[in-house]
C-alpha cells in the first residue's frame, strides 16, 4: 500500500513543471481562412433556411388548395346535375300535358 | 494595443486586430483545448473554431471581463460541445458494432503532453487517461488550476462559480484521480 502511495503521489506530481503546449504552426494562417470561408458562406446564404416549420406551412397550404378545389369542383358538379333533372322533368311534364302543341284554338 | 483598442477594433471587424488576438492567445487556447480533448488534430481544430466564434460574436462582448477570460469561456464551450458529440457518435458507432461481425473495439492511445517533461511522460498519461473520467465541471476546474496553472479567483471567474465551489470541485477531483490511481496501481502490481 505504501509502494502505491508513493506512486499516486508521483503521478499527481508528474504535471507540476508542465510548460504549456504551443499551437501549431501556420495556426493564425489557418483561423483566417476558416475565417473567411465561415463568412463567404454567410454572406451567399440570402435565401432563408429551409426550416421543418417552413416545410409544414407550405404543405398545410397546398393541401387546403386541393381541397378547395376539389370541394368547389363537386358544387359545380351537384348544380350541373340539378338542372339536368330539373329540365327533364319539365320536358316530361309538357310532354304528358301535350303543352308543346303548336295548334292554335 | 490595449485591451480596450483591440475590442474596439475587433467590434469594427478589423482583420488585423483579430490576427494580433489570434497571435497573442492562440497558445493559451490551444493549450487548454488539447489538455481535454488529448487529441492534436482535433485540439487545433476546436481552437480554430474557439477564434472564429469569438470574431462573430465580439460585438457581444461587453468588456467587463479580460479577454482571455471570455476566450477562456469560450474554449471550455466549445471543447464541452465537442466532447459531447464526440461521445454521441462513439455510442451511436458502439450501437453499429453491436450488429457488426468480428467487432473490433477501438483503442484509446495514450496522451503525451508535449508539455511534460520526458522522466514524467509515463506518469503524466496515466494521470491524463484518469482525467478523462472525471464530471467535465471538474476536469475542467482541475485542467485550468494544475495545467493552465491559473488560481482559484481567475477560475472562479472563467466558470462563473464562487471561490467556494472552485475549492470544492478540486478537493472531489483529486479524491476522485486518486481513487481512480488507486484501481490502476492495484490491478497493474
Amino acid at each position: 500500500m505504501k509502494n502505491i502511495e508513493i506512486q499516486i503521489a508521483e503521478t499527481f506530481n508528474s504535471i507540476d513543471d508542465i510548460q504549456k503546449a504551443e499551437a501549431p504552426y501556420f495556426f493564425n494562417t489557418r483561423v483566417q481562412a476558416k475565417l473567411n470561408q465561415r463568412l463567404a458562406v454567410t454572406e451567399s446564404s440570402w435565401l432563408p433556411k429551409w426550416k421543418p416549420i417552413w416545410a409544414i406551412t407550405t404543405l398545410t397550404i397546398l393541401l387546403s388548395i386541393n381541397i378547395y378545389s376539389f370541394i368547389q369542383k363537386k358544387k359545380i358538379k351537384t348544380t350541373k346535375s340539378t338542372n339536368t333533372t330539373e329540365s327533364a322533368n319539365l320536358e316530361g311534364f309538357s310532354n304528358t300535358y301535350n303543352l308543346n302543341s303548336s295548334l292554335a284554338y | 494595443m490595449n485591451e480596450i483598442q483591440l475590442i474596439q477594433s475587433l467590434q469594427q471587424g478589423d482583420k488585423n486586430a483579430f490576427s494580433f488576438l489570434v497571435d497573442t492567445y492562440q497558445h493559451m487556447v490551444f493549450n487548454t483545448i488539447l489538455s481535454i480533448v488529448q487529441q492534436q488534430e482535433e485540439a487545433e481544430d476546436v481552437a480554430q473554431e474557439v477564434f472564429v466564434q469569438a470574431f462573430i460574436s465580439i460585438t457581444k462582448f461587453r468588456g467587463d471581463s479580460k479577454i482571455s477570460t471570455w476566450l477562456y469561456r469560450i474554449a471550455i464551450t466549445k471543447t464541452l460541445d465537442h466532447q459531447r458529440k464526440k461521445r454521441s457518435k462513439k455510442r451511436f458507432g458502439l450501437l453499429k458494432n453491436v450488429f457488426a461481425i468480428g467487432l473490433q473495439e477501438e483503442q484509446v492511445a495514450d496522451f503525451y503532453h508535449p508539455g511534460v517533461q520526458l522522466e514524467n511522460k509515463e506518469k503524466s498519461a496515466i494521470l491524463f487517461k484518469a482525467l478523462q473520467n472525471l464530471p467535465s465541471q471538474q476536469r475542467i476546474a482541475f485542467t485550468l488550476i494544475k495545467i493552465e496553472g491559473l488560481n482559484y479567483e481567475d477560475t472562479s471567474s472563467i466558470m462563473q462559480i464562487s471561490i467556494k465551489a472552485i475549492e470544492s470541485l478540486m478537493h472531489r477531483a483529486k479524491l476522485n484521480l486518486r481513487n481512480q490511481l488507486i484501481n490502476y496501481y492495484q490491478s497493474n502490481k
